[in-house]
């Protein structure tokens, strides 16, 4: 946005803007400070002297101006100038609440702190809110194109490369749950050798990082798929492996731990009534297990299909490939296609995690699944 | 760690043994021991004349003949009532759905349950739950059911209901083996009453033995122990069995 700023509008017009800001930020600053510091007082009891608040407010606004100024000329850098700006109000906050309020140092301190953690990121939302709102009243057409450029990127991100993106994610979790289920399955039920083995494959897998898992099958054994006739398929298919062997190894620990989490008297019971231990696993334990499993799954949905944006690296057309490709072209419009990317891949995350997370849980807790 | 030190007896048909004694002393564990869940390491079981030690027996199919109800009732959380029950009919004993799920309503109407078929485990009381427990061993038609202590984890107004049933199957000519410390349930119809601790036998014979004149000072003193805590559900019994016979 700022860059645009700088090739869309002129000089004059970002000066403007940078005035509006100077003096509305600190403005904005102080009446939270008013209304903070009066609550705060009156809370603890100290006296609510609204004249108090106001003089200490009107103190610390007052010498803000010019410190800010300097700060800014000396440190060309935002986060310098608003640490030392905000230590700047810490101590001459707790030294004017000392005088006037007639506090102990520990106490003023500790006031300050608060007060300035209050302030602080409530002046910097509001003030990047009053940035973006000048923003569109002085340049509505930048704003506009801008948000053409967004839906074109979405689009093309979206519609172009969402497909892949699925086919992968489902495969690899499909993938994964083959593996996981029988290794945690395997931990669970099995022998020492069993065990012993799915552990082991667990360690492995879990510490690979994918992209190299991916390199390695898609790059390094390229004939793996040799049945597969279209080489780009190929890669795909290789892909997906790297992908499932690493959700198996995670989805074995989910299982493992949902397996685990169900009754004992539940496999007993079962037991006694003449099941065999497949039978039991299959009619009682798993569909308890699996609802169970449900919470930690979501979440490695989440995690494969942030997996997924690394196969574009061998080939893969899919979501990040796109976003690379507009932004390697345009390149002063690539903060916005990484946005735009990111955004996408959190509005594929984040209902589904927030929709199977905990809340089952808690409604499989009140059905009896799961309390031992 | 050796737990039971050497127990043997005999359970005829249409019996009812009450094993009791104080808690440590293997009761539980001699119940696993007998369906084979926790298979004892000397020894042997025997149901009709085959030995449960014997490696060529399919275990499985000998437990579909010895029913369990647990003191935690360990119903399938994920089943409603009825699936409870029909569960190992359908899946063990190889019934139908419709065969199963009448069999199934027909043992729970022996448990007074068949108004509580569709609910979950979790919508039922405790009282609600063990006879739920009890229909799922019942309709498998086990030749004896093992029953660990069945009443200990209710609440007391609810034992009366479950001990109601107990004693309803028992009448009916069901072979129990009942762990328990319900002293009215003992006297009202069991059969031999087994005295455990520390492993072994301490004391065996009929109610009447034990409730007139019990041998050893620690079963007599034990028996106080219990009529004390547990004499209200003696009248239950009691009462009801006065206008049934023995």
């Amino acid at each position: 946005m700022i860059t645009m700023l700088f090739q869309v509008g002129s000089e004059f017009t970002y000066f403007i803007i940078g005035i509006v800001l100077t003096i509305s930020v600190p403005i904005i600053s102080f009446l939270i400070g008013m209304y903070a510091m009066k609550r705060y007082a009156k809370k603890k009891r100290w006296g609510d002297s609204f004249k108090t608040a106001f003089i200490i407010n009107i103190l610390l606004l007052v010498p803000n101006f010019p410190i800010n100024i300097l700060l800014s000329f000396i440190f060309n850098d935002i986060i310098i100038t608003t640490a030392i700006s905000i230590v700047n109000n810490i101590t001459l906050g707790t030294i004017l609440v000392m005088i006037f309020y007639k506090k102990k140092f520990k106490d003023s301190f500790l006031f300050n702190i608060v007060i300035q953690l209050i302030i602080f990121p409530l002046t910097f939302i509001l003030g990047l809110f009053f940035g973006f709102v000048l923003v569109i009243v002085f340049f509505p057409n930048m704003v506009f194109s801008t948000l053409i450029i967004i839906r074109d990127i979405f689009s093309l991100i979206f519609i172009q490369g969402v497909g892949v993106t699925l086919l992968l994610t489902a495969l690899g979790l499909l993938g994964g749950f083959a593996i996981g289920l029988p290794l945690a399955i395997m931990r669970v039920y099995g022998g020492i050798e069993l065990n012993w083995l799915a552990s082991g494959y667990e360690k492995l897998f879990r510490g690979v990082p994918v992209l190299i898992l991916i390199y390695i099958f898609a790059f390094g054994m390229p004939d793996l798929f040799w049945y597969i006739l279209h080489p780009l398929n190929r890669v795909l298919a290789s892909v997906i492996l790297a992908l499932a062997l690493r959700s198996g190894a995670y989805q074995s620990q989910i299982f493992r731990g949902a397996i685990l989490s169900v009754d004992l008297g539940q496999m007993e019971a079962a037991r006694a009534i003449g099941m065999s231990r497949i039978k039991a696993l299959r009619h009682v334990v798993l569909p308890q297990a699996l609802r169970l499993a449900v919470p930690g799954w979501s979440n490695e949905y989440a995690v494969v299909i942030k997996d997924t944006s690394f196969a574009f690296q061998v080939g893969i057309i899919e979501m990040t490939k796109w976003a690379y490709r507009y932004g390697t072209n345009y390149p002063e419009l690539w903060m916005l296609s990484m946005g735009v990317l990111a955004v996408t891949y959190f509005l594929f995350t984040f209902p589904l995690t927030k929709l199977f997370g905990e809340r089952q849980t808690k409604k499989l807790k009140a059905l009896g699944i799961g309390g031992g | 760690m050796e737990v039971l030190k050497g127990i043997s007896f005999k359970v005829l048909e249409r019996e009812v043994k009450v094993i009791f004694g104080p808690s440590g002393s293997g009761k539980s564990t001699l119940l696993r021991c007998i369906n084979m869940l926790n298979p004892p390491d000397k020894g042997d079981i025997f149901l009709r004349g085959k030995n449960l030690n014997d490696p060529e027996i399919n275990l499985n199919a000998i437990r579909a003949r010895i029913g369990m109800v647990f003191q935690h009732f360990n119903l399938f959380a994920h089943l409603k009532a009825i699936d409870n029950v029909s569960l190992g009919l359908r899946r063990v004993k190889g019934f139908s759905k419709e065969r199963a799920r009448a069999k199934a309503l027909e043992t729970l109407d022996r448990v007074k349950m068949v108004k509580w078929a569709d609910h979950y485990p979790a919508q039922l009381s405790g009282g609600q739950k063990q006879r739920v427990g009890i229909a799922r061993a019942l309709a498998m038609e086990p030749d004896v059911i093992l029953f660990d202590e069945p009443t200990s984890a209710l609440d007391p107004e609810l034992i009366g209901d479950v001990l109601q049933v107990m004693l309803d199957i028992a009448k009916s000519g069901t072979t129990m083996i009942v762990v328990t410390h319900e002293m009215g349930f003992a006297r009202a119809v069991a059969s031999e009453m087994i005295f455990i601790g520390e492993g072994v036998i301490l004391e065996r014979g009929t109610p009447q033995h034990f409730f007139i004149s019990p041998k050893s000072e620690r079963v007599k003193k034990f028996l106080e122990q219990l009529d004390i805590l547990y004499g209200g559900h003696d009248k239950l019994l009691q009462h009801s069995n006065g206008e049934g016979s023995k």
